[in-house]
């Protein structure tokens, strides 16, 4: 195959390893959490914080880590509350960050075509130092998870049991949020933030009816979101359209086709 | 202090926002090997009782004083309907997440907890689903699963929230057996708005509306429960003389 010999080809795939790696766990932690919804806030009000450090002629990718962790924060802070609106917040959220990014753009002196590959990111231009960053976090993420993997089950699926057990739930909903924030940066600047909802939640959706234990969901969510992207990446090559939204539609009609099978199973069984 | 107390609640206040009390001035002990039930309509706060005692809630006034107690000595029970049914973990994973208190990232990875983990699956026969997923199992399965996670740390008090809502007359009359059985070695304190969950182990008895009337088995129950609920009502469970029921206010 003559495109494999492109070195920015190449990269691209290599990013498509590395990230199915920590989406495949990331989102298989927040799909069973459900915290689904979450995350599509975080990521969007992350667009906020690219459009504020582009005005202010800072790192746009530094501005929505920024906004993820403090949004991530604020949302943390306020499910501690007895707060019953904690899902509107989210909301306003989302759609705030979303509102002061292009504002910011709009006010922002000359064209900014680049902020724009940040809504749907650009594979083909990631750099060396994209990729040393998703290698760091992988390593950091599959160290926290073999060391913490038991109390770490115990705070996604009863955060009350684990409370009166001694874990220290804060502590574990901050080191959380950190990890899907930082996360959300890293996937923003190759697959932008609309399609960071997507690829994370996609892959667990079609795993969690087919295993029953939390590893192998993992496990298997990240050979899927490996073979949807790699799939998607060289159809939207050979057809020439856009990478995002395909590696998107195959994941899609993969789950669609494996729920359905499900479905006719149960139904006949 | 009466060395028999375990758990000692003085004057509790509590309020979710500040304003609204759910609980006023509730005072109650819970003796070693009490068996106590905590009845009251819905939204009465038993359950915020039960969490306060547990520590998970925090009362705006008023102390709980442990005494010999810790709350790694605590089993809890939870209320089926806040607890997640379509998590993927096996009955067995399940129970060990009991044990999580014991668990050190590095030092005890592997310490051998699995016959901790068999004693319980043997006790409540769940061999033919140890290996099945949470979601797969029955009503009364998944309510013995719980009772196992809560057991398996051998707690020295055990809480049950709402225990029969959800289970076969079968399954109630298990419950009872195995509540009786275990409460020759630890105290019992189950919530319940079920009042044929009162069978004569019961040892005492309290009625929660926000304001606490506590009994112990004596015979003006039936005179608190009416203040509780709002009109006459009898108990009925075994063991207890059945009465006719009062004239329907």
């Amino acid at each position: 195959m003559s495109i494999l010999q492109y070195d920015f080809i190449q990269n691209a795939l290599l990013v498509g390893l590395l990230l199915s790696i920590c989406s495949g766990i990331i989102g298989s932690l927040i799909v069973v959490k459900r915290d689904t919804f979450l995350v599509g806030g975080i990521s969007h009000a992350s667009f906020g914080g690219l459009g504020l450090f582009y005005y202010l002629g800072l790192s746009p990718i530094l501005g929505a880590f920024v906004i993820a962790v403090l949004s991530g924060g604020i949302i943390g802070l306020a499910s501690n509350q007895k707060l019953h609106a904690h899902n509107a917040l989210i909301g306003v959220i989302w759609a705030f960050g979303m509102s002061i990014g292009i504002i910011f753009i709009t006010i922002t002196p000359g064209f900014a075509p680049n902020l724009l590959t940040y809504l749907f990111g650009d594979i083909l231009t990631v750099t060396q130092l994209d990729i040393y960053s998703i290698i760091v976090y992988n390593i950091i993420l599959l160290s926290t998870i073999f060391l913490f993997y038991k109390p770490l089950i115990v705070y996604l699926f009863d955060e009350e049991f684990a409370a009166l057990h001694g874990i220290k739930i804060r502590l574990y909903r901050f080191i959380y949020y950190l990890f899907i924030s930082v996360a959300i940066v890293l996937m923003i600047r190759s697959v932008g933030i609309i399609l960071v909802l997507a690829l994370l939640t996609i892959p667990p959706l079609i795993t969690l009816p087919l295993f029953k234990r939390l590893p192998h969901i993992i496990f298997m969510s990240i050979i899927v979101s490996l073979f949807i992207f790699t799939s998607g990446f060289f159809i939207a090559y050979y057809t020439n359209l856009p990478t995002g939204p395909i590696i998107i539609v195959v994941g899609t009609v993969l789950l669609l086709i494996v729920r359905l099978i499900c479905y006719l199973r149960k139904k006949h069984s | 202090m009466n060395t028999s107390v375990l758990i000692d609640v003085n004057d509790l206040y509590f309020s979710y926002d500040g304003k609204n009390p759910v609980l006023t001035g509730v005072s109650l002990p819970i003796n070693k090997n009490d068996y106590l039930i905590i009845m009251g309509p819905n939204g009465s706060g038993k359950t915020t009782l039960l969490k306060c005692m547990l520590g998970l809630l925090k009362p705006d006034s008023g102390s709980i004083n442990y005494h010999d107690i810790q709350p790694i000595d605590f089993g809890y029970v939870p209320q089926f309907t806040t607890f997640d049914r379509q998590m993927p973990i096996r009955v067995y994973d399940f129970i060990e997440t009991g044990l999580i208190s014991r668990y050190h990232p590095i030092k005890n990875r592997k310490n051998n907890k699995s016959n901790l983990i068999n004693r319980q699956i043997e006790d409540f026969s769940l061999h033919h689903i140890a290996y099945s997923a949470i979601s797969d199992i029955s009503g009364g399965e998944l309510q013995r699963t719980l009772l196992a996670r809560a057991l398996v740390q051998d707690p020295k008090i055990l809480f049950l929230d709402e225990p029969t809502t959800f289970i076969d007359s079968e399954s109630k009359n298990n419950l009872s057996s195995i509540l009786q059985e275990l409460n020759k070695t630890i105290a019992i304190v189950m919530i319940t708005h079920d009042t044929s969950a009162v069978t004569d182990h019961v040892k005492n008895i309290a009625c929660v509306n926000r304001n606490l009337y506590y009994h112990g088995r004596d015979e003006h129950l039936d005179k608190s429960l009416e203040k509780v609920y709002g009109c006459p009502i009898e108990l009925i469970g075994h063991g207890l003389p059945h009465r006719v029921l009062k004239e329907h206010k």
